[in-house]
């Protein structure tokens, strides 16, 4: 029934599919984000041993979200599937500000590759529902985006993962800006 | 014991593998590689899965028998603390129960399927390492390494703690086959391991897009795998001639891939499973996969077909054993997510009857106060009465089904009046239990969604979706037909009720004077409602409660009915549908004559309510008719009140920090050197508002962002004021930006920016002013009240 509904949904609107790779620090919360969107998912299948990839529908859009993560030495792996990236999406908990520093240079160290020149860059500042979370504005600060980037666009987005706000927010900020390619 | 001792283990097996570059991790554990550590850990390792039942008495015996050096070495691998003897074994003793309690599928603290994920955590891995000694002996192939592990555990994790296990996996195999073509790089190994894990996943998981990109071939496997390895050994030094061995390598990769190919690697189902046919092959396809590839090995050990043997016997023992029923219901919180994803799928697979008898979810948090005001009709808590509604908003919404996604709930009863006398007693009690079950409610949203979009592509043909939009003008419409329907709003949501003369209604309101506020309250309502009549809604309760006690769209009993045991659902009956249930996320209401002054010197009035747009960009919009101005007022206060205290506010949205041109970043405002060229070439993104979580509040699990509702009000005056400033912030732009772009082939698209965010913080603006509004004379309310209390 699930493939019925996207052919169907693929005719009606035409549809777009983007790959998202989706990194940062552990304990972030990438997999209770995953978890979260998978709200929309429109097919389930069996799992597969390994990685959790989730595809994510979103009005018109597919989106497959990776969770890569993994030391230095295991990134060249992940590198072939850079070039078909559209979208890198990094999590930050806004809270952690003791390691901030080193999500940082994970940060850095995946986008400056040379095959991530065209994404766009969504960051999600997670875990604002903590008190002392740090406001996306002052995020973009420390990780100097505007200063770093340029040539991909970037984008910070204050989220909750456990409420599920500024999900979707940042979804659609992705699918906004990715549209023409 | 003493902390030299430790140091005197230590310094021998540094010493004997000088090449090794080791992580600072690692540095101060007991190496692995160290000859006799891994003869001591084989040696009682394979005693004590062998006797794992008694594993209690025949650990410590172990333990005691042996060197005392070696139980200190082998008790402080990894760990740094220094403590007392005593404690170190305790300690060290509970790790190993632990991860022998994961071993054998017994372990409760996470269900199974989050094993992968706590042996991988951080703080977890003195267990990981007992664990994957466990494991042992590993198959001598790297892919039956991962193919005897997926085996043994629910092997889908977070990358980074997968990250963790391989690499422990690697060390121990290497550990244990110092000779191959790796010699002692575990960091290599570890690559590999990694690397056929992705292979797996991008060969067998359904979910990856690729684009252009096609399934990994062989050769693809093989250059990624390589890739990672030179950049491995050429930013590491490590001492190891790649060129040497890459042929071999090749032909091992090579057959890595095949076996993957045709093999995903085996997902373990969880305890009390019967061994199905490809669990076995898979067995035996790791043991024959490792003889095969020992051919590829500079040297080999020649016990290694006879470990895997009784390897595979071992763990076909335990889990035979190991069935523990409890063991996949008990799950600790850090998955707890997966379990309500997991829960709220197998609810959309139950039956209709089920989840029509739940009662309908709380949607705010409910206060003191709520119970007594919750009863007083014509309170901003309460509206109660027959008014008329725009006869096409109620056929749209109970024949056409459901047309805009939103929650409506409906009830196929053929008597109208059973309906509407029992409602309050219904009502009474799902508000007393929806406090209680306030979690089960929410599950039924997820598969609402599913069928809303499967239902909705049945009923769309062509432009049906597009059609209804915007603002109706019906109340300036003489055409307009209005009907008599009972408009109830209660805790956060329309309730509209067909009435039995709902048909018949004409224009002309000539019962307007008979029909207004029916009840006064819930308590008189069900006083008036013959007892007899009562007695048979009780009895009758399992069709009545549906009506209520369902968060479900109205699609849902429709789409469902096929064959099903609601048979007056069918298409010819839709006309009995008599009540439909809607919250109010994010809604407006307004009088309409507020605004629009008609020389229509009429008393009536009229009142809509605005329903956010849902995502396919449709706005629905019902209108009301009172027969007085303050009964429209009362309704709105009413709506805006309820409407006010559930949507959460949308901070997110105007909290984002991007470097996204719209034509007023500082960058062009503050350049004085701008050309017009450089403004012509500029690229301009297109001002949208970002899409939020308002378009899913019919869908979602959990509603965010709760709040009690002075804390709400509190927070509505910071929000409000906040957008005040953002608007006049927007406002003073704009000459700026005119100057600058006036010249420019972009100047229209900055303006289209400049107005589309200017509206959207207009919009946002009002709405939230008047839930502000509306919630600070609902705490005005109260406050009299607490006065004339005293």
């Amino acid at each position: 029934m699930g493939n019925s509904i996207s052919k169907t949904l693929g005719k009606l609107f035409g549809s777009r599919e983007m790959k998202i790779l989706m990194l940062g620090l552990d304990n972030a919360g990438k997999t209770t984000i995953l978890y979260k969107l998978k709200l929309n998912k429109i097919k389930t299948s069996t799992p597969t041993v390994g990685f959790n990839v989730e595809t994510v529908s979103y009005k018109n859009v597919k989106f497959n979200m990776w969770d890569v993560g993994g030391q230095e030495r295991l990134r060249p792996l992940w590198r072939h599937y850079f070039p078909a990236t559209t979208a890198l999406i990094f999590v930050i908990d806004s809270s952690d500000t003791e390691r901030l520093n080193e999500a940082k240079e994970e940060l850095y160290s995946i986008i400056s590759e040379k095959e991530m020149e065209n994404v766009v860059l969504l960051v999600w500042a997670n875990k604002q529902d903590l008190k002392n979370a740090m406001k996306p504005q002052e995020i973009s600060d420390f990780l100097q985006l505007s200063e770093n980037l340029k040539n991909q666009l970037w984008c910070v987005i204050g989220s909750n993962a456990l409420s599920g706000q500024g999900l979707l927010e940042g979804l659609s900020w992705i699918s906004n800006n990715t549209s023409k390619k | 014991m003493p902390v030299a001792t430790n140091h005197e283990h230590d310094r021998p097996a540094s010493i004997l593998v000088p090449s090794r570059r080791a992580p600072p991790s690692f540095s101060q554990s007991l190496d692995p590689l160290h000859p006799s550590t891994k003869l001591q850990y084989n040696n009682y390792l394979s005693r004590d899965t062998i006797i794992s039942n008694k594993n209690d008495i025949s650990r410590n015996s172990t333990l005691n028998s042996m060197d005392t050096m070696e139980v200190v070495a082998l008790n402080n691998s990894g760990s740094n603390h220094t403590s007392g003897n005593n404690s170190r074994t305790k300690l060290d003793n509970e790790t190993y129960e632990i991860a022998l309690s994961i071993y054998q599928n017994k372990f409760k603290k996470v269900s199974f399927k989050g094993y992968a994920d706590y042996l991988g955590q951080k703080e977890h891995y003195r267990i990981l390492c007992e664990y994957i000694q466990l494991l042992k002996p590993l198959p001598l192939s790297l892919a039956s390494v991962l193919i005897h592990f997926s085996n043994k555990i629910y092997f889908i994790a977070e990358a980074q703690n997968i990250d963790r296990i391989l690499e422990q996996i690697s060390k121990e195999w290497i550990a244990e086959y110092p000779d191959t073509l790796w010699e002692t790089n575990y960091e290599i190994v570890h690559i590999i391991l990694f690397s056929i894990l992705i292979l797996n996943s991008d060969l067998h998981n359904e979910h990856i897009i690729r684009g252009k990109k096609d399934k990994f071939s062989a050769q693809t496997f093989i250059a990624n795998t390589w890739y990672a390895i030179e950049k491995e050994v050429k930013t590491n030094y490590q001492e190891i001639d790649l060129v040497s061995i890459k042929q071999q390598a090749d032909i091992l990769f090579k057959e890595y891939y095949d076996i993957l190919k045709n093999n995903p690697l085996p997902l373990f189902k969880g305890p009390r499973r019967s061994f199905s046919n490809s669990r076995r092959n898979s067995l035996n396809l790791s043991r024959r996969n490792s003889m095969r590839s020992m051919s590829h090995v500079k040297k080999m050990s020649s016990a290694m077909s006879d470990c895997d043997d009784h390897n595979s016997q071992t763990s076909l023992r335990t889990r035979s054993q190991s069935v523990n029923i409890s063991n996949a219901l008990s799950r600790s919180n850090s998955i707890s997510s997966k379990k309500t994803m997991n829960s709220t799928f197998s609810k959309g697979t139950a039956s209709w009857k089920y989840k029509h008898n739940q009662p309908l979810p709380q949607l705010y948090i409910k206060q003191s106060f709520d119970e007594n005001m919750n009863r007083m009709n014509n309170t901003m808590w309460l509206m109660d009465s027959i008014i008329k509604i725009n006869e096409k908003n109620l056929n749209k919404m109970t024949s056409k089904r459901n047309n805009n996604n939103r929650n409506q709930e409906s009830n196929g009863n053929n008597n109208n009046s059973l309906n509407i006398k029992t409602d309050s007693v219904n009502l009474a009690t799902t508000s007393s239990s929806s406090s209680s079950s306030a979690v089960s409610a929410v599950s039924s949203s997820v598969k609402s969604h599913s069928k809303g979009i499967f239902n909705w592509l049945r009923r769309s043909k062509g432009k049906t979706m597009y059609q209804e939009s915007g603002k109706s003008m019906t109340y300036l419409d003489s055409s307009t037909r209005w009907t008599n329907a009972r408009i109830r709003i209660s805790e956060g949501r329309i309730f509209i009720f067909k009435t039995n003369n709902g048909n018949n209604a004409s224009s002309k309101s000539q019962n307007s004077n008979k029909t207004r506020h029916v009840s006064t309250g819930t308590a008189q309502n069900s006083a008036k409602t013959p007892l007899p009549q009562q007695q048979k809604s009780a009895s009758s309760s399992s069709s009545n409660n549906r009506l209520f006690s369902s968060g479900s769209t109205l699609s849902l009993p429709l789409t469902s009915s096929k064959g099903s045991h609601t048979s007056n659902e069918s298409k010819d009956s839709v006309q009995n549908i008599n009540c439909v249930v809607l919250n109010l996320f994010e809604c407006t209401a307004s009088v309409v004559q507020e605004n629009i002054i008609t020389g229509n010197q009429s008393k009536k009035a009229n009142f809509t309510l605005t329903f956010p747009k849902n995502l396919n960009g449709v706005q629905t919009t019902l209108d009301f008719e009172t027969p007085n101005f303050q009964l429209a007022h009362d309704f709105v206060e009413c709506l805006n009140f309820w409407s006010g205290r559930l949507s959460p506010v949308p901070v997110e949205q105007f909290e984002i920090v991007s470097n996204e041109e719209y034509g007023w970043s500082s960058r062009i405002l503050n350049d004085e050197h701008t050309t017009s060229q450089s403004l012509n070439n500029a690229h301009l993104c297109e001002w949208k508002p970002l899409l939020t979580m308002e378009l899913f509040y019919d869908h979602m699990d959990e509603i965010p962002g709760k709040l009690p509702l002075q804390q709400k009000i509190e927070e509505l005056k910071i929000f409000t004021d906040r957008l005040s400033k953002l608007i006049d912030e927007h406002n003073d732009l704009k000459p700026k930006i005119i100057s600058i772009w006036d010249r420019s082939v972009n100047f229209d698209k900055v303006m289209d920016n400049w107005n589309a965010k200017y509206l959207f913080l207009n919009s946002q603006y009002n709405k939230r002013v008047i839930y502000l509004a509306a919630l600070e004379e609902s705490l005005e309310i109260l406050q009299e009240r607490d006065l004339e209390m005293e």
